[in-house]
């Protein structure tokens, strides 16, 4: 039941957090501290995965990236997934006007491609980790809203909900008590997917200049500061994109093993 | 005067069949009242009008008077148990809804008390255990604490051992009819099986096709049919339940002994 999928995604994510938490103490130099005469250089002693074009050590910005990365990714899932889950589980339970107005703007915003959508958003905000995360709740909370929706029409027919109205409680605790921890397997499972989105997309709108700037640390925007020296220090940006792309295979390995569990 | 009162109760669905057509039925304070009939016989709805929990699209008229407080009992104790709430929280929960301004510490002796009453053993244990870990039976004997919790004057029993087996149900069944004796409870008791309901009534109504088709003292309804259907129901019960019924009970009896339940 437990395969290898859940520890190696749970290792490789609890290897990233950890890093993320350490890495104030762990990094060999001020990610911010700038030597142009010592810019550019390959991997040496003195600095592991060598330095970037203003001479910053690329080892100690990569560590501390992990520290924006890592929080923001999760608050661009987890604030969509707060504002879905309330707006499903208000409509599923109480359906009405208020179900049909959230439901006609899910469908509106679910006929955009969701990139372009959030593109959009984030070019008319301006760049920031303000605006992205704005950007990431107005467009992601859709498909929480469906999810948890459709969870909440299930439930509400089971007579464990029947019982508990029948018992007396109000429907502020039927939906938290009973209806709401049900909902949440499901939730979870996708939200761990979500993540692997997250991840990427947060680097991609850095890469693209719209998301974290430099001179903060943050994996996206390293590749792009680095590409006009693939071909001489190609490490520049190859580094910072496998650690993107280890760390969405962590949270998919993760999904996956959930998804798993639970048809198990 | 009657613990509760209903005066031609019809329920109409959307598309204009009748389900429940003109039923009248009286309940003193401390009587048994066994509803028999054929599945869609409406009686099922019947007891949900008087709980005002009739699924969507379904209007009533008619007269429902209820005095006294109610309580139900369901029909599938795997769905009518919360999958994430613990068996002694449940009904620690019912009680204190009931009892407004007691602590949670006399919520748990309440608890544990009527997990008792109910015959769980280990009581205390049980009261932590999630409804997956609990057999059937177990399941249908937490329900019926839950259902106690409300100090119900009348309880309704919605086909409550047609999900158990034989055995189990004999249990349940012996269970409902001390209870109903030692808190002088009244009890409506729905159930298509005509044995099953003559062993825990004193007065049955047999319902068809959403009409009351007779209605009188078991014994009495028994001995002589006044409604074809009944004599049908009856023939059909016959032949087939006599002969297990009492290779059943007899066994049922001996292994229900540790419950102190009042025989027949």
């Amino acid at each position: 039941m437990k395969g290898p999928k859940l520890w190696i995604g749970a290792g490789v994510v609890g290897l990233y957090v950890l890093a993320a938490i350490l890495a104030p103490w762990i990094a060999p130099h001020d990610p911010l501290a700038q030597d142009v005469v010592a810019a550019l250089q390959g991997p040496s002693a003195a600095h592991l995965l060598g330095t970037d074009e203003l001479g910053r050590d690329q080892l100690s910005r990569i560590l501390m990236a992990a520290r924006i990365d890592l929080p923001v990714a999760a608050l661009a899932t987890l604030l969509p997934c707060l504002l879905g889950t309330a707006l499903g589980v208000i409509c599923g339970y109480f359906g009405g006007w208020f179900d049909a107005i959230v439901m006609r703007i899910s469908d509106l915003l679910q006929a955009f491609p969701m990139y372009i959508l959030m593109i959009v958003l984030v070019f008319s905000l301006g760049p920031g980790v303000r605006s992205l995360l704005i950007s990431f709740t107005a467009v992601g909370w859709v498909v929480y809203a469906r999810l948890v929706r459709a969870e909440v029409l299930r439930i509400r027919q089971t007579e464990y909900v029947t019982a508990a109205i029948t018992a007396g409680f109000g429907a502020p605790r039927v939906i938290v008590r009973h209806v709401l921890p049900n909902t949440l397997r499901q939730t979870l499972i996708y939200l761990t997917s979500d993540l692997v989105f997250a991840v990427t997309a947060l680097a991609a709108f850095s890469f693209l200049g719209f998301g974290i700037q430099q001179p903060t640390p943050e994996w996206g925007s390293m590749i792009a500061a680095a590409q006009p020296y693939i071909t001489t220090q190609a490490l520049l940006t190859v580094v910072p994109g496998l650690v993107i792309t280890v760390l969405a295979l962590g949270f998919a390995l993760l999904g996956d093993a959930l998804q798993e569990r639970k048809r198990a | 005067m009657s613990a509760l009162k209903i005066k031609g109760l019809s329920l109409v669905r959307a598309d204009g069949v009748t389900l429940v057509d003109n039923v009248d039925l009286a309940l003193a304070p401390g009587e048994t009242l066994g509803i028999v009939g054929e599945s869609g016989s409406g009686k099922s709805l019947t007891l949900r009008a008087i709980l005002g929990i009739l699924p969507a699209g379904i209007t009533a008229t008619g007269e429902i008077a209820c005095t006294a407080r109610t309580a139900m009992v369901f029909q599938e104790p795997a769905t009518a148990l919360n999958p994430t709430m613990r068996a002694g929280d449940l009904v620690a929960r019912v009680w204190r809804r009931h009892h407004p301004g007691r602590s949670k510490a006399d919520a748990l002796t309440a608890a544990t008390e009527l997990f008792e009453q109910v015959g769980i053993d280990r009581a205390a244990d049980r009261l932590r255990a999630w409804p997956h870990e609990l057999s059937g039976g177990m399941r249908q004997r937490v329900m019926i604490a839950a259902a106690l919790a409300a100090e119900p004057e009348v309880l309704l029993c919605d086909e409550p051992t047609t999900a158990l087996d034989v055995r189990v149900q004999a249990q349940i069944l012996d269970l409902l009819r001390d209870l109903v004796a030692r808190r002088s409870m009244a009890m409506i008791f729905v159930s298509h099986d005509l044995a099953v309901v003559a062993s825990v009534s004193e007065r049955l109504l047999v319902m068809r096709r959403g009409e009351v088709v007779e209605t009188g003292v078991l014994t009495e309804v028994l001995a002589a049919p006044a409604h074809e259907y009944t004599a049908e129901l009856l023939a059909a019960n016959l032949g087939r339940r006599l002969k297990s019924e009492s290779r059943e009970s007899r066994e049922s009896r001996e292994s229900s002994e540790s419950l102190g339940s009042v025989t027949r």
